[in-house]
């Protein structure tokens, strides 16, 4: 077997190397690569005060409200994203709005979830909206600090309706799960999250499944 | 040409890459009327039973599933899945079942054992299942099958609500396909399984 020794492949007509190795045994990928099931996203922006984006990696610090464009496209008809809070002010909902082309949607919303109360031992159900009633969708319960949010979400840019589902875990280690709908059959390029009150910092990541 | 660098970026024709955690599987062959496949996406149209065989290997122990349903035709849908081998389902008494959902109804949550199949969705009138996401533990080893798994469905009125099922199937017999089943309706659709890097 003979060893190619490189720093960086790149295509002829390529503006930067497609493929960059490190001395340490890292691998930077300047684009996709195909095979793979999932690839983290990279959005086209980002808006709102504290809000920024390096390459799929989006921070938040101290927000009170996050939008995220151009993450969902025709590549990809499922997403996974994570949401890292590692601090809220006060105890607050983390809420999210479906976008296209930078304008929020804030109609059409249905959401039910299940979470178990660390505090009164209780497992409560809330319905955050019904028949299309909502105008946004509200995650988790959260104590003021740290919260974590894996959520799925079922064709956004496709012509049908998007359905998502959460698991959430609080500080508190108050198990939470929901499931959400937006009734209409809009495309959706973007997402919006926020909190109902104070602020957040943390992470974000879109991660796209791969359709084929 | 086994691997091909495009100018826009695209690395193409690797079929694995050393390092990645997530693969998306292409089964060994679909069955079902209505049920086809493209490389790892799986295509039903009206479909009463789509099967994939051959998504299951030694590569890989645990799976991820991602079930689009667009269109069930009328009335009240029981989505359910059996795991097979061979081209046979696994229709035996041996899956158990615990679920809590809430929904305009209220709470609802069960717990059931002897099962013949493991729910996907629960019975409910004109309910659409946009979105079910679950995993399947250890498929294709000789252990008891773990399944996870959460869903959100509309109702045509509108209606929204969310389930969570945890399921098992107790025999410890390797598979290597799954089968999911529709009651007294039809299902259109698209379902991709993702295998997750062992190491």
């Amino acid at each position: 077997m003979s060893t190619l020794k490189a720093i960086n492949l790149q295509h002829p007509t390529a503006s930067t190397a497609n493929i960059t190795l490190s001395n340490t045994g890292g691998i930077a990928l300047n684009g996709s690569v195909s095979g793979g099931g999932m690839d983290l996203i990279t959005p086209t922006s980002v808006a709102g005060s504290g809000v920024t984006f390096s390459g799929g990696a989006i921070s938040l610090n101290a927000i009170t409200s996050a939008s995220i464009n151009g993450c969902f496209n025709a590549l990809y008809d499922n997403y996974i994203i994570t949401i890292t809070c590692t601090a809220t002010t006060v105890s607050a909902y983390v809420g999210m709005k479906f976008r296209n082309a930078g304008v929020d949607t804030s109609t059409g919303y249905n959401g039910a979830s299940r979470y178990v109360s660390v505090s009164s031992g209780s497992d409560i159900a809330v319905n955050w909206g019904l028949a299309a009633a909502s105008s946004q969708l509200l995650m988790s319960q959260p104590a003021p600090d740290s919260t974590f949010i894996s959520l799925n979400v079922f064709s956004p840019y496709l012509t049908a309706k998007t359905g998502a589902v959460a698991q959430m875990v609080n500080f508190n280690g108050e198990p939470w799960r929901g499931g959400f709908s937006q009734t209409s059959i809009t495309q959706f390029d973007g997402i919006t999250f926020f909190v109902t009150s104070g602020t957040l910092s943390g992470t974000v990541r879109v991660y796209g499944l791969r359709n084929s | 040409m086994p691997v091909s660098i495009n100018g826009n970026g695209s690395v193409v024709g690797v079929t694995s890459v050393t390092g990645a955690g997530m693969d998306l599987i292409v089964p060994t062959s679909v069955a079902g009327t209505g049920v086809t496949f493209s490389g790892g996406q799986i295509s039903f149209t009206a479909a009463t039973e789509v099967s994939i065989n051959g998504c299951f290997t030694s590569a890989y122990d645990n799976y991820r599933v991602m079930l689009n349903v667009t269109a069930p035709t009328s009335g009240a849908i029981y989505i359910t899945g059996r795991l097979r081998a061979a081209g046979t389902n696994a229709a035996g008494a041996n899956y158990t079942s615990a679920y809590s959902g809430a929904s305009a109804a209220g709470f609802q949550g069960n717990y059931t054992t002897g099962n013949t199949s493991f729910s996907i969705k629960g019975n409910g009138a004109l309910e659409t299942p946009m979105g079910v996401v679950f995993d399947i533990t250890s498929p294709a080893l000789a252990v008891a099958t773990g399944i996870p798994s959460l869903n959100t469905f509309g109702t045509l009125s509108g209606n929204n609500g969310m389930l969570t099922f945890m399921q098992r199937h107790t025999l410890a017999t390797a598979y290597d396909g799954i089968s999911l089943l529709i009651a007294s309706d039809t299902m259109s659709g698209t379902l991709r399984i993702y295998g997750l890097r062992n190491a």
